[in-house]
């Protein structure tokens, strides 16, 4: 098993064991030998196994992130409380529609980030990806000072009649709001007016300030700081191989050859085409390490760094930094029921009907299927093969379905909507839905902002909810695999002790990692509205873990798609199971989850939608 | 498989890759439909359609903030820890318990 260390017994052949936190003993029982399967816990795996590996390095970026970021705190919260003061008085003019002083609180506070500092920003550059490109490969890694001058000079005209509609809009809300303001906010007519003039000046700005990215094009030359970045992460994870007892020469040759993979593969995902069609890092990676695998073989000196669960325990342990409590009051009640009580019904229904009617022969390829298609795609894909401990191909074809699944749902989605839904339903209803379906979080952006801006901003929310589900999902399901499934597969009860030795331990770390984070954010966010995302979301997790986390999650991939071999692949492919398993389970997603935002939006909480 | 035709294999698939991305995508993109509009939102609003995670979006966290800030200023009976809300997060856990206890061995 892939998750697990397996190892050959003498006169035992295809015996699979686990050497991860059990120990096997041969023992004499009524004379014949039989093998005994023994946990116990010893306190050297603290620095022995890569579980603990995990939890160490990940909490040692998030603490470098904490001593990096956290000394603003002070400066950050009286910026807030400047932008407070500032705004807070006309933001609140009326309740009948947001003034401009709304609009300018919220932009003010987002603008508070305390990953702009000087390290945030070198940290930026050091784990900058390869650039977008188009036709020419070359601009991936390197654009020179006329290339980017000449773009700057081809956004400007563009940039200035955006800005100088935008002032215009703005004066002429400005004029509206005096008008309604003059009127007491009592005018229906006046008011809607208003209303107008300032969505009218918030769109127009919003086209500037996207023109105005453009024009601050920059030379980059991302060659260096790409070997740089690998020369850093082979030592990273070099010291840990080590103290796990592996070769830290050989790992680090092994590692040259994972790295370039993982750049290749950001190569690929970076190509304007590639984008457009939804086709990320996750694919590219497992895609170029199945291919050569498969082709010219997998060098051997590499195989010391193909070392999946090491990277991607590590990324988890980062993800769960960024699973924040607090987020999920965020669309308040209407939006939990659609991310937390549709998404574990329709885990929980796929998974019985993939196990009593369709017959998936691997309960833990069930369950990879059910999170990626139920919870959120490749990350949850991803946190739960590690707690159920699949094996590489099952995470291989999960990431597989979602890619083809979320592109396809993409496009058609925002078509059945503008052309099936009511126009007063098609932004809040519309957006739940997708955001609620739609595996990937960069599909569900794309597909809302073709319907407009609050499509995308429920949709995303709904997706961010979601996403912090990832954490009790992984908890539950390491639970119920402990307990359950591996207790029948040894055919032993387990008890207390046992669920500890089998439990795998980077979850605590994953775990750990959220609830730490979680309750630093309500902590920051108690002072002063807005410096929970100013210090933990624009902060620690954006300016640390984030800048690592999808390279080990591009490691790890590379390291899955290096050591697959198509023939396992298609093994699972028999049958089609897994493709009638998702579409079962995407169907009946898509059926609840519409009429669960219907519910909850328009008729338990209408006086909510109103304020969307 | 020999080593020649390993490679050949391999490098084909790499220049396959390559022509779908500067040719072949982008000309199957104007023959699904609803496609090329999807593509401009995404280059208007530098959207990564690739995106596996909500820290990768700019919408999230502009949503977010939109979000809160409206219910704040307009519904605060309807924000944070309401009895409703908690039902919810109840609800939430109580399925995962009993799903996960009763389903079939």
């Amino acid at each position: 098993m892939f998750w697990q260390e397996q190892k050959e017994f003498p006169g035992q052949a295809g015996l699979n064991v686990d050497i991860f936190n059990r120990r096997i003993r041969m023992a004499e029982k009524h004379g014949d030998q039989v093998v005994e399967d023994v946990g116990r816990w010893e306190w050297s795996e603290m620095i022995k196994k890569e579980d603990w590996w995990a939890v160490w390095l990940g909490f040692f970026i998030l603490l470098m992130g904490v001593i990096i970021y956290f000394p603003q705190a002070g400066d950050l919260k009286q910026e807030l409380q400047a932008v407070e003061e500032k705004y807070a008085a006309d933001a609140q003019k009326t309740d009948k529609f947001r003034t401009i002083g709304w609009y300018q609180l919220n932009d003010a506070k987002q603008k508070v980030k305390a990953k702009d500092n000087a390290i945030g920003k070198w940290l930026a550059t050091f784990s900058k990806k390869p650039h977008t490109w188009s036709a020419n490969p070359l601009n991936a890694f390197y654009m020179g000072e006329e290339a980017a001058e000449a773009k700057r000079e081809k956004a400007r005209p563009k940039y200035e009649e955006l800005a100088a509609a935008a002032d215009q809009a703005f004066e002429e809300a400005k004029a509206a709001q005096a008008r309604a303001e003059a009127a007491n906010f009592a005018d229906p007519q006046i008011n809607e007016a208003a209303k107008g003039a300032i969505a009218d000046w918030r769109d127009a700005k919003l086209k500037a300030s996207k023109a105005k990215k453009k024009t601050g094009a920059k030379a980059y030359n991302q060659i260096g700081w790409l070997i740089l970045l690998g020369v850093a992460f082979a030592v990273f994870f070099g010291v840990g191989m080590k103290a796990m007892g592996k070769s830290f020469k050989e790992f680090l040759m092994g590692f040259s050859f994972i790295w370039l993979i993982s750049v290749l593969a950001y190569f690929a995902s970076a190509q304007a085409t590639m984008k457009a069609y939804g086709v990320g890092y996750a694919f590219w990676a497992i895609f170029f390490g199945i291919l050569i695998s498969n082709t010219v073989g997998t060098p051997k000196w590499a195989m010391p760094a193909v070392q999946t669960e090491y990277y991607i325990k590590t990324g988890l342990v980062l993800l769960g930094a960024s699973i924040l409590f607090e987020k999920i009051i965020t669309i308040g009640t209407a939006g939990i029921f659609v991310a937390w009580v549709v998404t574990p019904t329709v885990w929980l229904v796929t998974y019985y009907v993939g196990q009593k009617y369709i017959k998936i022969p691997s309960k833990r390829l069930n369950a990879t299927i059910c999170s990626d298609m139920s919870v959120c795609g490749v990350s949850a894909a991803i946190a739960t093969a590690a707690a159920c401990k699949a094996k590489k191909e099952e995470l291989t074809l999960s990431v597989g379905l979602s890619l083809v699944f979320t592109s396809i749902m993409m496009i058609v989605m925002p078509a059945i909507i503008k052309t099936t839904f009511p126009v007063d339903k098609q932004l809040i209803l519309g957006g739940a839905w997708m955001g609620g379906t739609i595996d990937a979080i960069g599909a569900v952006a794309a597909a809302g902002s073709f319907l407009g801006e609050k499509a995308l901003y429920v949709a995303a929310t709904i997706k961010m909810i979601q996403n912090v589900l990832i954490g009790v999902m992984a908890f539950a399901v390491a639970i119920y695999f402990t307990t359950r499934v591996e207790a029948e597969e040894t055919g032993k009860k387990v008890g207390a002790m046992e669920i500890w030795y089998r439990f795998p331990k980077f979850v605590i770390g994953f775990i750990g990692a959220s609830i730490i984070f979680s309750l630093l954010y309500t902590y920051f966010d108690n002072q002063v509205a807005g410096l929970g995302p100013a210090m933990i979301d624009q902060g620690v997790v954006k300016g640390m873990g984030d800048f690592f986390r999808k390279w080990f999650f591009t490691l790890s991939f590379v390291s899955i798609g290096l050591a697959t071999n198509f023939r396992e692949l298609k093994e699972h492919l028999v049958g089609g199971k897994p493709f009638i398993l998702y579409i079962f389970g995407q169907s009946f997603n898509l059926c609840l989850t519409l009429l669960v935002a219907y519910i909850m939006f328009y008729v338990v909480f209408p006086e909510l939608t109103a304020t969307i | 498989m020999s080593k020649k035709k390993g490679w050949t294999i391999l490098l084909s698939c790499l220049l396959m890759v390559y022509l779908f991305g500067v040719s072949i995508g982008p000309w199957l993109q104007h023959h699904i439909h609803g496609m090329d509009e999807i593509v401009t939102v995404m280059e208007e609003n530098d959207i990564d359609g690739g995106a596996y995670y909500y820290t990768e979006i700019e919408g999230a966290a502009d949503g977010h903030a939109y979000l809160d800030q409206s219910l704040q200023f307009f519904a605060p009976e309807q924000y944070g820890l309401t009895l409703p809300f908690i039902a919810g997060i109840i609800a939430c856990l109580l399925i995962l318990y009993i799903g996960f206890r009763f389903l079939p061995r």
